[in-house]
């Protein structure tokens, strides 16, 4: 396939694309109930297929107040910070994996495969 | 006599000033204090997430059922001796705003818009709710049903309120400003009665010094 081609392929399937989200938007917009547009601070943002990714500023948050708090002085701040927060997402995380296998590998090992 | 011990010098790690400024705005006891740095920082991370919790979960992020509300006017009204009537608001996370009601003066004016200029009012009881989806919002909060004109784009019969947060999406931002909260609580704690200032001194309690 040529360079040409590809693009001319490319820019169809924008332009398809492009079409179904206008359909899209205009069957929603003209769905009974629906509230409008997207208001920022006062309509959820549409988050849930990512929502795992907002635990990452969400602990940012956390170590940036608690170590203004904690720290008996402010040298080596950030640093600080910056350990604080990758400590709470790897605990997120290993938390995450350890409930995982207690539900998915050892319940149904303990009850024998049922 | 002469040998028994002094009383520790609790007037220097007792600031209740501090602790009162710090509840109103995140950071201000710290810079009261002259830690420009550390309130900086705490008026960051606590603003940070209370918008944050509120940019992802919208104003349902903030909802208190008018709880602290009606206990503070149930209070006056057995000092002033007029009746009481308490706010009913039917659904909310009451729990929740207990951790964030301690960002402090912007948690109450939130969770106030969100109550008094975003729900409505069951007709009859007038009960306070979120709007469910075809429901709309009149001036004085009465609800009204939302319609469309025959072009379907216009409507009719209400003002769209808020959307609710739902699943992941409110619990996070739930959190998230719940999370602001506790963390101004601890501030606010360490600028209104801190035993490591004290222990600190002087390196660190230099105001405005070079440790900061």
């Amino acid at each position: 396939m040529t360079t040409s081609a590809l693009l001319l392929t490319m820019t169809e399937l924008g332009a398809r694309a492009t079409g179904v989200l206008a359909q899209a938007t205009s069957v929603a917009a003209n769905a009974p109930g629906e509230v409008g547009a997207y208001r920022p601070f006062i309509d959820p943002i549409d988050a849930q297929p990512f929502w795992f990714a907002l635990l990452i500023p969400l602990a940012i948050g956390i170590a940036v107040a608690y170590k203004a708090v904690r720290m008996t002085d402010m040298q080596g701040y950030a640093r600080q910070v910056a350990v604080m927060s990758l400590q709470i997402v790897l605990g997120m995380i290993a938390l995450a994996i350890g409930f995982y296998l207690f539900v998915l590998v050892y319940l149904p090992w303990v009850s024998g495969g049922n | 006599m002469a040998d028994s011990p002094a009383p520790p010098d609790t007037s220097e790690h007792w600031q209740p000033v501090a602790g009162v400024l710090a509840f109103l705005l995140p950071g201000a006891g710290h810079a009261y204090l002259g830690y420009t740095k550390r309130a900086v920082c705490i008026f960051g991370g606590v603003a940070g997430l209370f918008t944050g919790g509120l940019f992802i979960a919208g104003l349902d992020a903030v909802d208190s059922q008018l709880v602290v509300q009606n206990l503070v006017n149930s209070g006056v009204s057995r000092v002033t001796g007029k009746p009481f009537r308490p706010e009913i608001v039917a659904d909310g996370d009451s729990i929740w705003f207990l951790g964030t009601m301690f960002v402090g003066p912007a948690a109450f004016a939130v969770d106030t818009i969100h109550q008094y200029h975003y729900k409505v009012r069951e007709p009859g009881t007038g009960v306070l709710r979120s709007a469910r989806p075809g429901e709309g919002r009149g001036p004085s909060g009465e609800l009204l049903p939302i319609t469309r004109d025959a072009r379907g784009g216009r409507i009719l019969g209400g003002t769209p309120p808020n959307r609710r947060a739902l699943a992941r999406v409110g619990e996070i931002g739930t959190l998230y400003c719940t999370i602001a909260g506790i963390l101004n609580l601890i501030a606010i704690i360490d600028v209104a009665y801190s035993r490591r200032r004290l222990a600190a001194r002087p390196a660190d309690n230099t105001l405005g010094g070079s440790a900061e």
